[in-house]
């Protein structure tokens, strides 16, 4: 994850944090900060299912690698080195949380972890997409590319993201490139992602659009199809291509300046006067 | 933390300072509130150097606006991809018209004395922050695509929360560093105003569309003081 | 009927010697300041020449005044539409090669110079930029007819002339000149309010003198693309456009403008002149032709008790109207007849009129086509002047020869009368019928050689009152701003940012 984007984080969720009211204080920042990826007793979404967590950890080794897993990782944690390999090199984003929180945290997921069976915890791992036609790949297409508006209305995915595909050229360069995502996050992160993204720019946009489930689950058939063709895929670069179009707007614009005025003054009536050749005194 | 200074505290600064500033300056300084044309001794190159920068600058100037003001019909507009494009496209010339325009005026100014002669501090101060401003811009129109896209999504939420004292930066601060320079840069020179020429477009003749051509000032309107049934003096000149 | 007084001049071109006195007057006192060294609200050129600044008269190139359309008239090139259009560069705008760089010379070095081999020198330094420079193009440049084959030549009044009456003109023997002394005519129609965008030049209503107001102005310099006589001028340093202010605070405490003083050929006329506002529209858009007689009878006769009656209607003080019916210019523009309005086709209705030169119109081509300037033949046939009539109906009556001759006549037969009773070597049959052509009496000759010849100072310069007792503005406290300079600016002049 990019240095900004967990640096934003903290200062949004320091605010959050601040906002919460002490009551439910840990289930409050359980769903704010780690339901995108995280279950409890649901299985793997993007990160680990925290069920039991408290019995595996320590609570001193769960704020830590909370507050900062990229620098514990970097301390050289054999546990923390291992989740990292486990889960595809992705770094978990750094929290704005205090040792106490972290404790309000562990109790909420204790609380919760307590009521869910073991077995249930095997359901979500069957895959979300199989029961995915071609249909929903190309619905998805189109619901990436623009080509179908998003029912409740927000930005669709090429305003910032880009994916490599044949027939999606023209996509955002702002965002993360999206062509691997699927293989790292696996269908049910992306979709937890989509559908209630952490990321505070992409919570923004769709704080009052919801996808709906149907976009969810079209959009996440197709990156997982995106995700596989990936080696088939020769998308031409956009970049090039908008900026000689830019180019020839400009040349345009400046000539119709040029014509509409071509009838001013253009230089000084005593031009030539003044230009002609004259003994230097100097 | 530095997000807090340079999106909160910054851009309230900036108002603040603007508006008061411009405020005290027009009452007390009304005879330095000037366009500052330098075209009577430069006129050729200004020619290519200020209009495309004036027309690039006020279309991506009423661009934003439109964007911040409607960014449900800026959404709307984008949901077909070739009209992104099309405004993408066009935006980005008018980019590069202002970035050609600008670059022309400081060459030009750097390049004859006499216009030197009549340059201030300010004005270097000028050049620089409409060159960070309009760089930056095409940096994020290029490498952080779709602007148009995302701008009534992320920005327009951020910039509303500013309007209505509320703050909301979680977004705006994990945006890209590009996004994060034109956006304070945005605000530093909207503070600048009162300092620099920025002055004249506060000052646009709006009012010369309203008015007839001629304009006849008396200084004592005998008739109307004749007819007049109040003793009182009226109110104080002000055209001296 | 509205009417209103207006300050009104007459210059008479026949008395004007070109000495520039009133230019150096006017520049002591206003211009004579950084930025604006290079203005000259009053200057005198030669004609024909191409004047201040250069070809100042083509409006092909400065698009300056107005053009008819249809019962009114657009601003040539300004005006809402196309002055907004151009507000960020002036497609038009005279720029500062077209007047001159200003100068002036390093005379501390003839003081202070190491002592040397060679004499010490003042060279010409820029007062813009510092630099030395060699000028080669100044505010009289052409003077006297110096380089015409630059200047003379250029001018634009030439163009309704063939090349070959053009290039006989410069013959050595027929070759003439005359001086037009020029300011600001503060119009009724003025090109320069007008296209304002800031709103900042107005005209007062009390004597009709063009001002602009310095704290609004802002640099849109639509001014000094639209005004045709181009005495409008950008003010380089400040950021500002200044124009000739007729000396208002003089005007005001009953003193001539510095220019109307200092003239030593007493060239100048200054007087009060009543107008009906309601009739400017359709006499600026009147045919070219009728555009002289049109602006004409805007002026009112001030001792017409309906006249009279409007004016005290509309808050004129019986003082001005006192001095509106002595007043010399309505003498010379109405009663006489003799003073035209410099360049009418601009549509702008100026309030300067000029008493055409007879001088170099006088002298003939006799039989053998040689100029005759003996005095026996003194009074040789306008028709076959040295300068053609199309070259002074160019300048004075918008290409109407017809104007130009009548007021021609007029002089001629004052002169031929008056040369008769005082030389008394004229056949009296001959100043008769010069009377007697022009429609003209002896005591009207009599009056126009006095006013010509042996004017009082009273009698040249009628300055009404201008009240400003009872103005608004004196109602401000004049305490408040004890020890300031005057009662309005209070902060230095200095460049803004």
């Amino acid at each position: 994850m990019k240095y900004h984007l967990k640096k934003s984080l903290l200062v949004a969720l320091g605010i959050l944090t601040f906002m919460l009211s002490k009551a439910d204080e840990g289930q409050e920042l359980f769903t704010k900060l780690c339901s995108p990826c995280h279950t409890v007793g649901k299985g793997r979404l993007v990160g680990p299912d925290l069920k039991n967590i408290s019995d595996i950890r320590s609570p001193e080794w769960l704020t830590s690698f909370i507050q900062s897993s990229q620098s514990l990782i970097n301390s050289g944690d054999i546990d923390a080195v291992a989740i990292y390999k486990e889960y595809n090199n992705l770094l978990m984003p750094d929290q704005p949380v205090d040792a106490g929180q972290v404790n309000a945290i562990i109790v909420y997921i204790k609380e919760a972890g307590s009521g869910i069976s073991a077995e249930g915890s095997q359901e979500l791992a069957v895959d979300l997409l199989e029961n995915a036609t071609p249909q929903n790949i190309i619905d998805g297409r189109q619901i990436f590319s623009g080509k179908t508006r998003l029912t409740n209305g927000g930005a669709s995915c090429i305003s910032c993201h880009k994916v490599k595909d044949d027939n999606v050229f023209s996509s955002g360069t702002l965002a993360k490139d999206l062509t691997e995502t699927h293989e790292i996050m696996g269908s049910a992160g992306v979709s937890a992602i989509i559908s209630n993204p952490p990321f505070p720019a992409m919570a923004v946009t769709y704080a009052k659009n919801k996808l709906t489930v149907d976009e969810v689950f079209n959009l996440t058939a197709y990156l997982q199809w995106v995700s596989k063709e990936r080696y088939y895929q020769h998308p031409v670069s956009f970049g090039t291509t908008f900026v000689i179009f830019g180019i020839i707007i400009f040349i345009m614009l400046l000539l119709s300046i040029i014509v509409l005025y071509f009838k001013r003054k253009k230089k000084s009536v005593n031009h030539e006067i003044l230009n002609r050749q004259s003994p230097v005194i100097n | 933390m530095s997000n807090y200074f340079f999106f909160i505290g910054v851009p309230y600064a900036a108002i603040v300072i603007m508006l008061v500033g411009t405020i005290f300056r027009y009452t007390n300084f009304g005879f330095k509130v000037s366009s500052l044309s330098s075209q009577f001794l430069e006129s050729r190159e200004l020619f290519y150097g200020s209009r495309p920068f004036h027309w690039g600058i006020i279309f991506l100037f009423f661009g934003h606006l439109v964007a911040f003001l409607f960014p449900r019909s800026v959404v709307l507009w984008n949901s077909v991809v070739v009209r992104l494009l099309i405004l993408e496209i066009v935006a980005f010339g008018f980019g590069i018209a202002t970035l050609f325009g600008l670059g022309m005026l400081i060459i030009r100014r750097l390049k004859h004395r006499r216009l030197l002669m009549v340059t201030t501090k300010m004005d270097a101060f000028v050049y620089v922050i409409l060159l960070t401003q309009v760089i930056s811009g095409l940096w994020v129109a290029y490498f952080a695509r779709w602007g148009s896209a995302w701008f009534p999504t992320v920005l327009t939420p951020y910039l509303k929360s500013l309007f209505v004292l509320d703050p909301d930066i979680i977004a705006v601060a994990a945006l890209p560093l590009s996004i994060k320079i034109h956006i304070v840069s945005a605000f530093v020179l909207i503070g600048m105003i009162p300092f620099t020429r920025f002055m004249h477009f506060l000052v646009y003749p709006f009012s010369y569309f309203f008015r007839p051509y001629q304009y006849v000032i008396w200084n004592w309107d005998r008739k109307k003081i004749r007819t007049s049934r109040k003793l009182v003096n009226g109110v104080r000149s002000k055209n001296n | 009927m509205d009417i209103r007084s207006q300050i009104a001049m007459v210059f008479h071109l026949d008395k004007c010697i070109g000495c520039h006195t009133c230019s150096i007057a006017c520049k002591n006192i206003w211009t004579d300041r950084k930025g604006a060294e290079y203005m000259w609200w009053n200057n005198v050129e030669t004609k024909p020449g191409t004047g201040y600044p250069s070809k100042w008269e083509d409006q092909e190139i400065y698009k300056g005044g107005w053009v008819k359309k249809g019962n009114s008239v657009l601003l040539k090139g300004a005006g809402k539409f196309k002055g907004i259009k151009s507000l960020f560069h002036n497609s038009n705008m005279p720029v500062i090669d077209d007047y001159y760089e200003p100068w002036t010379y390093q005379y501390e070095n003839l003081f202070e110079a190491e002592e040397g081999d060679d004499q010490p020198i003042a060279r010409p330094v820029s007062l813009i930029t510092g630099e030395t420079i060699t000028p080669k193009s100044g505010p009289n440049w052409d003077d006297d007819l110096s380089g015409s084959e630059e200047y003379a030549k250029n001018d634009v009044n030439f163009k309704n002339l063939s090349p070959a009456e053009q290039e006989s003109m410069f013959q050595l023997e027929r070759m003439t000149m005359h001086y037009l002394p020029r300011m600001c005519n503060h119009c009724l129609n003025p090109a320069c309010v007008a296209a304002c965008p800031s709103g900042a030049i107005y005209k007062r209503g009390e004597d009709g003198v063009v001002l602009i107001n310095q704290k609004k102005c802002r640099a849109w310099r639509m001014c000094v693309t639209a005004c045709p006589y181009k005495k409008s001028y950008y003010n380089w340093n400040t950021g500002k456009s200044e124009k000739c202010i007729l000396c208002y605070p003089r005007l005001e405490s009953g003193q001539a403008p510095a220019c109307h003083q200092s003239c030593v050929g007493r060239i100048r006329y200054i007087g009060v002149m009543l107008y009906d506002a309601d009739k400017i529209e359709a006499a600026a858009a009147s045919e070219t032709e009728d555009l002289v007689d049109n602006q004409l009878a805007i002026y009112v006769d001030p001792n017409d008790p309906k006249v009279i009656a409007a004016a005290r209607e509309n808050g004129i003080h019986d003082s001005t109207i006192e001095c509106a019916q002595k007043s010399p210019v309505y003498k010379f523009v109405k009663t006489w007849g003799l003073a035209l309005p410099l360049h009418p086709e601009f549509r702008t209705l100026p309030n300067l009129f000029y008493v055409p030169p007879l001088l170099p119109t006088m002298a003939f081509v006799n039989e053998e086509g040689v100029y005759e300037t003996t005095t026996e033949h003194f009074w040789g046939a306008i028709e076959k002047s040295r300068l053609p009539m199309s070259y002074m109906a160019s300048l004075f009556s918008a290409g109407n020869e017809e104007t130009i001759k009548t007021v021609l006549k007029k002089l001629m037969a004052v002169r031929l009368h008056r040369r008769a009773e005082t030389v008394g070597d004229l056949p009296e049959e001959e100043s008769k019928d010069a009377m007697r052509d022009v429609v003209m009496d002896k005591e009207t000759a009599d009056d126009i050689f006095r006013l010509t010849s042996l004017p009082l100072f009273d009698q040249r310069f009628v300055i009404p009152p201008a009240h400003r007792e009872e103005a608004m503005e004196m109602l401000e406290s004049t305490a408040d701003v004890k020890g300031n300079t005057g009662f309005g600016f209070k902060e230095p002049p200095v460049r803004g940012l």
